[in-house]
């Protein structure tokens, strides 16, 4: 149930971000259709009962009626045609017009009659255009818009005059100050409950997609697209964060810099696509490697990638990278039928009184002297003001 | 203005969007209750309605906004703190749920566009809340009027308890309740639609911008990888359904190694920055696709485009870009040169061949001296 639930939402999802205009048409109309067969069912029962056939003005009470059915006839013939483009992925601006003017209108102009500031039809109203504007673009919904407005106005203009009694379909307002008739009660309740209910849980839907793509959003910005590790911008905000952090507490910071070994001839020789999978794997090596909340891990730029370990010092700092390059040694990569290992070298520097812009070059010169001293590597040293010592080589 | 909104919001701390809520009911709440008051200050409006029902409804508004006050003095000095506010954002919920409908009530759920204006704080609710608290206050809300509505059924009350068919007469006390109808239906609606713009532009901006995000390399701006290979992909389909031709140029920078470690990473991401720009500048029809593939590797798709035009762009890329000096300041001006590997699709290639065999052109023009461009002649043969 619950997975059914999630997978119609997703769909639902899909359908205002890819935003196809026949789909659009289509979903407007499933969805308006209900309504229109419910205002029309109650409205035949009420013509069909001799008590209750006064409530209704008597001269419009059958011209509505077949207005409402031939407004349902319409939108089944236009949900058709929509049916039968569901696959067509170009604009169709005259098939969004004709469904969603009449349909649009046609709600607004019964509200209208029904006597717009006191009905629960204001609610149904609403609920049209909400999934109106959450499916169509706003341009598309210009013209129904300002015809809205102009229908608006004209009514007030009208009552106003009074060349047109307010609630024109009714023989009188739904509710005058002195109770309100059985039949009113339940036409009201029903409607309410029919629109509200939905219209909240649309509400619901959108604002929690809006703050589910808005988090998605951050992270594209902050992410590489290819490791799924940090990428580089964030990685130096989070730099120069700990390295406040570091300064203040004096606890240990340390910055792991590693390449992989001759990544240009694995291009080279097996193609990009190979090339691709070896990042991606190393991304995955990194991660698993890390601590997830704590730890830093990002890809510096092309084949180099950095990790910043806070609470670890130089020791902590080399098994982590002892740790990455057995697991790398582990790995067996595959192209084109040919088997290939990849090694990296790394460069480890524990920073020293907060100042990480010296620790990351430290950890930059010490992968430089791993490459030098033949490449699977690890070289590390504390950031040391100017002297900077290799302490311990593998 | 989306954009700077929904910027805003991410960027709210749990308190803010408290005080956001309070900064925007409160002066609501004083609306209602001037409202309200006018019709009990009036005597001869007060005759036509049940003042104590409408007493009550004030009251229970005026405590609303005083517990919007209270909220607000208190978070007022936390505002900049980053922990969540479960209990205040829970409170105010409440608050400016249970406020609005006790405003709704006396004047009748159904029969008013109170109820917009109740749907219109729920859209403003959604926006700034996380869903938990959001659906407590609705709850309580809609139990508040499912409670009115048994309390009808059972004869305890009136629907619409404030108000006496006076209300409704044309006579001299018509024009506070007419008042009060205009203020919820055009206020209710104006500030619904305005809401709803929100909710929805705000939502439409932030898949725009995810969808960008995702299909753009974020050095250069140019189309990524992912971008690229769909757009391969459709173009390849079209292809070989309409016969048109297309080619697909990759393009790798000449020892860009070197320039990174001799110039160091920032001129190496400017000469990135200037190939991409060369690039799109050589592309000038909107169904070409410029892309960065990773690294130093670029890449062309030039639909309805043959060899030897293909080949013309090459050309003129290469010229351009042997007009561009880099470097100079400390480091010593350079010069760049790229390797090019360029095929057409003859049909039935799928796509992962047509991009092997530029791939293989590339790779011969790299393994041939580099600064060439290398083109796969015809069917299968290399040139």
């Amino acid at each position: 149930m619950k997975v059914r639930l999630a997978a119609w939402l997703s769909r639902m999802e899909r359908l205002i971000v890819n935003r196809r205009d026949s789909t659009s048409s289509l979903v407007l109309i499933e969805w308006s259709l209900p309504f229109l067969l419910l205002l029309l069912g109650m409205q035949l029962y009420a013509a069909s009962d001799a008590k209750l056939s006064p409530l209704y003005q008597e001269s419009w009470l059958w011209p509505t009626l077949w207005a409402q059915v031939s407004l349902i006839a319409w939108l089944v013939c236009m949900g058709a045609v929509a049916w039968c483009m569901r696959d067509n992925k170009r604009p169709l601006s005259w098939l969004v017009q004709l469904t969603v003017l009449p349909t649009g209108w046609g709600m607004l102009l019964l509200t209208v009659g029904h006597g717009q500031k006191d009905t629960t039809m204001c609610m149904l109203l609403l609920s049209e255009f909400v999934l109106m504007r959450s499916l169509f673009p706003l341009r598309q919904l210009k013209c129904l818009l300002v015809g809205s407005l102009l229908i608006l106005l004209g009514s007030e203009w009208l009552t106003m005059r009074n060349w047109m009694p307010y609630a024109p379909m009714l023989a009188e307002p739904l509710y005058r100050g002195y109770g309100m008739s059985w039949w009113w009660s339940l036409w009201s309740r029903t409607l309410y409950l029919c629109a509200a209910l939905p219209l909240s849980g649309w509400f619901f839907f959108l604002a929690s997609t809006l703050h589910r793509n808005r988090l998605a959003l951050e992270n594209v910005a902050r992410t590489d697209l290819l490791t799924g590790l940090t990428n580089r911008r964030e990685f130096m905000d989070r730099l120069e964060r700990e390295s406040h952090r570091h300064a203040r507490s004096l606890r240990p910071l340390s910055i792991v810099m590693c390449d992989v070994d001759h990544f240009k001839r694995i291009n080279d020789s097996h193609g990009h696509p190979a090339g691709d999978e070896v990042l991606a794997r190393i991304g995955a090596i990194l991660r698993t490697s890390t601590r997830a909340q704590i730890d830093a891990a990002a890809r510096y730029g092309g084949e180099e990638f950095v990790l910043l370990l806070p609470e670890t010092d130089l020791h902590g700092a080399r098994m982590v990278a002892e740790k990455i390059t057995a697991a790398l040694r582990q790995e067996t990569f595959r192209a084109d039928g040919q088997t290939f290992k990849v090694t990296l070298s790394a460069g480890v520097a524990e920073v020293v009184h907060g100042d990480t812009n010296w620790a990351l070059k430290v950890a930059d010169d010490n992968l430089y002297q791993a490459k030098q001293a033949g490449r699977d590597h690890i070289i590390a040293s504390v950031a040391h003001g100017l002297m900077s010592e290799p302490a311990t080589q593998r | 203005m989306y954009d700077l909104l929904g910027r805003f919001i991410t960027g709210a701390t749990p308190a803010w969007r408290v005080l956001l809520a309070a900064f925007i009911s409160t002066p609501f709440f004083l609306l209602f209750i001037g409202l309200y008051g006018m019709g009990l200050v009036d005597q001869e409006v007060r005759k036509t309605l049940h003042a104590d029902v409408l007493l009550g409804s004030i009251a229970a508004m005026g405590c609303a906004a005083l517990l919007n006050l209270a909220l607000i003095a208190h978070l007022w000095p936390r505002r900049n703190r980053l922990d969540p506010a479960p209990k205040a954002t829970l409170l105010i919920v409440q608050v400016i749920g249970l406020g609005f409908t006790s405003m709704a009530i006396p004047l009748g759920v159904f029969t008013t566009s109170a109820s917009v204006v109740l749907m219109g704080v729920l859209a403003v609710g959604v926006w700034l809340f996380e869903r938990r608290p959001m659906l407590v206050g609705y709850i309580s809300v809609n139990v508040l009027i499912l409670l009115n509505d048994v309390g009808i059924a059972q004869g305890w009350w009136n629907y619409a308890p404030a108000l006496t068919p006076l209300s409704y007469d044309e006579g001299p006390s018509h024009w506070w309740f007419m008042l009060v109808r205009e203020v919820l239906f055009v206020g209710g609606w104006t500030s619904l639609i305005l809401l709803l713009s929100l909710l929805i532009g705000s939502l439409e901006s932030i898949t725009d911008r995810l969808a960008r995000l995702s299909n753009t390399d974020g050095l250069t701006g140019l189309a990524n990888r992912r971008a690229f290979l769909e757009l391969l992909g459709t173009e390849i389909e079209r292809h070989s359904r309409a016969g048109q031709p297309l080619c697909v140029v990759l393009i790798d920078a000449d020892h860009f190694k070197r320039v990174n470690d001799e110039h160091g990473h920032a001129e190496g991401d400017k000469v990135l920055i200037t190939l991409a720009q060369l690039l799109s500048s050589c592309v000038r029809s909107p169904t070409d696709l410029a892309a960065r593939l990773g690294g130093e590797e670029f890449a062309l798709i030039l639909p309805d485009t043959r060899r030897e035009h293909a080949m013309g762009i090459c050309m003129r890329l290469r010229r351009m870009l042997a007009e561009q000096d880099f470097g100079g300041k400390n480091g010593g001006r350079f010069q760049v040169t790229v390797s090019i590997g360029l095929v057409e699709s003859f049909g039935g290639q799928p796509l992962e061949t047509l991009i092997r065999q530029a791939d293989e052109q590339l790779y011969k023009a790299k393994s041939t001296g580099r600064d060439r461009v290398c083109v796969l002649a015809s069917e299968g043969a290399g040139a």
